[in-house]
């Protein structure tokens, strides 16, 4: 029996809103300044005091950042691959190991699991140089798999994954396992299907995290046609001079595709399923 | 598995089985050639490749292919690409990084090359090329000269009748003019003086005689009484309350006090010419000579162009470096007027006519007569900590005297090291 | 078969799984040796190549003193003693724990929020969704531009509120006694985004049948939340706390971007990476930096294995 809700005013629902609407405004802020900041004049980004408003919206900042070195239409496409790429890997390498995290029974299983959430304790920029021997040994220097090679091996999703799998009832392996199952199958009809709301987080967060990545594609790419649209937008910072309104411009258009994949996404984060499936 | 981890060890262990053959040809090579050229401004990329195809039509079998890498990033890139051998044919430095690169084997010997060469470099102040030559070895060619000068906001000097600054001006007239020029109530600042070694106490300290890095290297003079002369001409001013302190140049960048026309005065490089025009309006933006102490003597910064010496095609790459401090490649990259000055004296007509009606005509001169900012094998190391350690004096919680000498042995502790 | 809707009672589960559970399994001893390398091998193999290999070399390293370009030389243990005796390293350090325990208030904070836009047909849901999830993706220069914004000292929205009311503001980001905590305060609302997210993929999957089994037992909103939703997102929690922390404790964007490098503040703010990163690419003293950087590993380490011991207490698996 569904629960009731009145349909007059309920105060916790205000409350809700209330809350919500105010969180929501603290956190959009800065990408709305983000937006407005892409509208100004390079003047009006370094007064003082600061200009909230730009006295003219200029549009002309949008076709400026379409410059000689900055093949934009290339190094998005670079960019949506890489991120498919490193989300795709994520995705299945990352649940079969955390299946068998959570699932598998072999020795060491704890040591080894440590030894793979370490590696998210190193700091990134540590990987730098020896990420890019590895790249230049395998003769991948300034490609495009160069991109998105190391970022497809991350213990990020093994850890996530096993916690969501470990929160499912260990019934449903050995109901399945009556029927005949093999782990694999139990693994991809039976737990993957209720974990797609993590799964689709995770999709998520990985394209995120590959879209801003900027140190190791600078580092081990050099050929514009080659960079993801962030190293393009790096280059708009000068030595001396950085031309915020550009910078501002750039970074609402590369983000652009993401606000536009996230509200595609949100559909997947309904919840689907019911653990009813058992019966 | 023994396959893949024996080929994990050798590549981390970085003994580089990379395909670079390591054969560096040191005489011209036959047919075409290709060499990269990397650099940090995407501002200069016009004007650069204008260059490198002026060169290619004088030597048509060499092609320069530029790189860019943002200043963020570029050194940690450089550096990771030279650890490999696999670092563009030539690239960008700064004065203050060659000491660095070349005692670690990072660049290429080119004294040979410039004694060989025929191509005329009369133009260039000794006193511009000798700090490339280390050790009787030539290791970069200049083609950027950064002198430091004094902007001024000319609306600002009318409104409160002061006399407009000259190039003779000396630092006590900048702190008298500061003085009259202060108005609290309408918060207006008479200088900018924000904690900056370049522009501010770097260039009085100069001017006081100081040299801050002595004895080739070894030693520093900056808590002599000329450095901390040098220094107390803006903490000074700070304290005075005729800059904003140190926290609010901090906080709102000391461009940004001046552009926005909250300080009357900023001492700053050329870069900042065409940004401040434009901030300023028309014909309201000055610039004379920095201003003198006991000496005339200014800092300066330059930029160079450096070979790799693991590179393949040196002599080729040194032609396009010579050719860019020449006088062909130094007139097309002054009159691009993106930043910085000529070291070849036969450009600076190209220059002044790029930035017209600021002033920079004044700053020419200090082109021969400065000296090079203070630099040693790991300049990074000591000159970090110069703003933890100043600043105390600028707030007035510490003497110059005192601030002076705990720099002194940061930087004798850190040259010590540097061994 | 009924879940039992008094899961939250039941014994917490570690690895591996008591015995009693295994009584069915057709082989006793463990999964076949060729089902564990399918699913693990592919991942291992990645993370061996590309990140253990490297730490391996990297702790080499540590021992040793890097020339500019390459080319070492064994120093033994003396980059360690410069660490354990280094008060910058001691200050960096203490700077970014007391950053990570302020961060850590986003936690309780991020689940309030994905519980409220859990709530069942809630009105606009997706536009809240869409909002919360805008620091996510924003650049971490805006972000600075608009915190720096709100925290100048002289024209900032901040002071500009208080001098309203008759209080003249510090210049937050540059004085040396508000600088940690305003980068603290943006670090929390930085660390809210993911979160989100990933509380309101947890809370997908807290059965109905429990909530409500325990309104008709009575239970009100509050109460059902703790008993209820939060031993169910447990796990999630958990991740959330393990991740935060370790992100945390090796922060550097925010200080590179609020801060700056040549700020008096530096001394008050920096954090253990921001001087790895220093060290390693601006000293090119990279031995000394590796050495920073396993020291920072042993403490994130510990406390990792800290939180997972203490898990047995509050996380709830299935």
């Amino acid at each position: 029996m569904p629960e009731t809700r009145s349909k007059a005013l309920n105060p916790g629902l205000v409350l809700t809103h209330v809350v919500l609407i105010v969180g929501a405004i603290v956190m959009a802020l800065p990408y709305v300044i983000q937006v407005i900041t892409s509208l100004k004049s390079y003047q009006e980004t370094i007064q003082v005091p600061p200009v909230l408003w730009p006295a003219h919206f200029q549009w002309g900042n949008y076709l400026e950042i379409f410059s000689a070195s900055f093949p934009v239409g290339v190094q998005l496409m670079n960019t949506t691959l890489a991120a498919a790429a490193r989300a795709a890997g994520q995705l299945l390498l990352g649940s079969m190991a955390a299946y068998a995290f959570a699932r598998l029974k072999f020795r060491f299983r704890g040591a080894i699991f440590a030894v793979f959430l370490s590696v998210l304790m190193v700091p990134g920029q540590l990987f730098l140089i020896p990420q890019y021997q590895v790249i230049q040994t395998l003769g991948w220097l300034d490609t495009l798999q160069a991109l998105f090679l190391p970022g497809i091996f991350s213990a990020f999703g093994v850890f996530l994954l096993r916690q969501y799998f470990m929160t499912l009832p260990l019934e449903l392996d050995e109901a399945a396992r009556l029927d005949g199952c093999n782990p694999f199958q139990i693994y991809w009809h039976i737990l993957l299907p209720l974990v797609r709301p993590a799964l689709v987080a995770l999709a998520l967060l990985t394209v995120v995290n590959s879209w801003n990545d900027l140190l190791w594609p600078l580092v081990v790419n050099s050929s514009p046609e080659h960079l993801p649209v962030s190293a393009g937008l790096a280059n708009l910072q000068g030595q001396f001079v950085d031309k915020y309104q550009l910078i501002m411009a750039g970074a609402v258009l590369t983000t652009a595709p993401i606000i536009l994949l996230f509200a595609v996404l949100q559909r997947q984060f309904i919840a689907g399923f019911a653990t009813s499936g058992l019966k | 598995m023994r396959g893949l981890a024996a080929m994990v060890t050798v590549a981390g262990l970085g003994i580089g089985l990379a395909a670079c053959s390591s054969t560096s040809s040191a005489s011209g090579d036959d047919g075409p050639v290709t060499i990269t050229y990397g650099f940090w401004a995407e501002e200069f990329r016009p004007a650069f490749q204008q260059a490198a195809d002026e060169f290619h039509k004088e030597n048509p079998n060499v092609t320069v292919k530029l790189k860019l890498t943002p200043f963020a990033d570029y050194f940690t890139k450089l550096n990771t690409e030279i650890s490999s051998k696999t670092a563009p044919d030539a690239f960008w430095l700064q004065n203050i990084h060659i000491g660095l690169y070349a005692k670690n084997g990072a660049l290429a010997d080119l004294t040979t090359l410039r004694k060989d060469s025929k191509v005329d470099l009369s133009g260039i102040p000794d006193s511009v090329m000798k700090p490339y030559t280390i050790g009787g070895k030539l290791y970069a060619m200049p083609w950027q000269a950064l002198p430091f000068g004094l902007y001024y906001n000319k609306t600002l000097f009318k409104a409160a009748g002061v006399a407009e600054p000259t190039n003779d001006w000396t630092w006590d007239d900048v702190a008298t003019a500061a003085a009259k020029l202060t108005n609290k109530s309408a918060g207006i600042y008479g200088i900018a003086a924000p904690v900056w070694n370049y522009g501010t106490f770097y260039q009085s300290m100069y001017s006081y005689g100081a040299d801050i890095i002595t004895d080739k290297g070894k030693g520093t003079d900056i808590d002599s009484p000329a450095a901390q002369r040098g220094l107390k001409v803006w903490t000074d001013l700070v304290q005075k309350g005729y800059s904003p302190s140190v926290a609010q140049t901090t906080d709102t960048p000391a461009d940004s006090w001046f552009s926005s026309g909250k300080t009357a005065m900023i001492t700053s490089g050329p870069w900042t010419a065409t940004s401040y025009s434009a901030a300023l309006g028309k014909g309201n933006l000055g610039l004379v000579a920095m201003p003198k102490g006991s000496v005339d003597r200014s800092g300066m910064a330059t930029t160079t162009t450096a070979i790799a010496a693991a590179g393949k095609h040196i002599a080729d790459a040194y032609r396009f470096a010579e050719f860019l401090s020449g006088d062909t490649g130094q007139k097309i990259l002054s009159k691009s007027g993106v930043a910085g000055g000529p070291v070849n004296k036969n450009a600076n007509q190209a220059w002044i006519d790029a930035i017209p009606g600021v002033g920079i005509e004044n700053i020419l001169p200090e082109i021969a007569t400065a000296k090079l900012l203070p630099s040693s094998n790991a300049t990074s190391v000591w000159e970090d900590q110069e703003v933890t350690v100043f600043t105390p004096a600028y707030n007035g919680t510490a003497s110059v005297a005192d601030v002076t000498k705990q720099m002194a042995k940061v930087i004798e502790d850190s040259l010590a090291k540097e061994k | 078969m009924v879940v039992d809707v008094q899961r939250p009672q039941a014994a917490p589960r570690t690895q591996p799984p008591p015995a009693a559970h295994r009584v069915r399994r057709r082989s006793s001893e463990g999964t076949p040796l060729p089902w564990v390398l399918l699913f693990l091998g592919p991942m291992a193999l990645g993370l061996l190549v590309f990140y253990i290999g490297p730490v391996l070399v990297t702790f080499y390293y540590s021992f040793t003193e890097w020339g500019v370009f390459g080319g070492v030389t064994w120093v033994g243990l003396a980059n360690y003693a410069q660490v354990f005796t280094s008060p910058e390293v001691g200050r960096a350090l203490l700077n970014t724990v007391i950053y990570t325990a302020i961060v850590l208030l986003s936690i309780p904070v991020a689940l309030l929020i994905a519980t409220l836009l859990s709530r069942r047909s809630l009105r606009f849901v997706s536009v809240y969704r869409l909002l919360f999830f805008l620091p996510v993706i924003t650049m971490p220069v805006a972000i600075g531009w608009l915190w720096k914004l709100i925290l100048n000292g002289d024209f900032g929205i901040l002071n500009q509120a208080l001098a309203a009311v008759g209080i003249q503001g510090p210049t937050w980001l540059s004085d040396p006694r508000t600088a940690l905590i305003s980068i603290s305060i943006v670090g929390v609302w930085a660390s809210l985004g993911y979160p989100i997210i990933l509380f309101v993929a947890a809370l997908q999957g807290v059965p109905p049948e429990l909530h409500e089994a325990a309104a008709l037992d009575g239970a009100g909103a509050v109460r059902r939340f703790f008993s209820v939703t939060l031993p169910a997102v447990s796990p999630t929690v958990f991740f959330v706390s393990v991740l935060t922390t370790i992100g945390a404790l090796q922060m550097f964007d925010l200080i590179y971007v609020m801060i700056g490098k040549s700020s008096p503040v530096i001394p008050q703010t920096e954090t253990v990476i921001y001087l790895f990163y220093k060290t390693a690419f601006i000293d090119n003293n990279k031995g000394l930096a590796s050495a920073i950087v396993f020291g920072l590993m042993v403490i994130i380490m510990l406390l990792t294995l800290l939180q997972f011991r203490l898990q047995r207490r509050w996380v709830h698996y299935a």
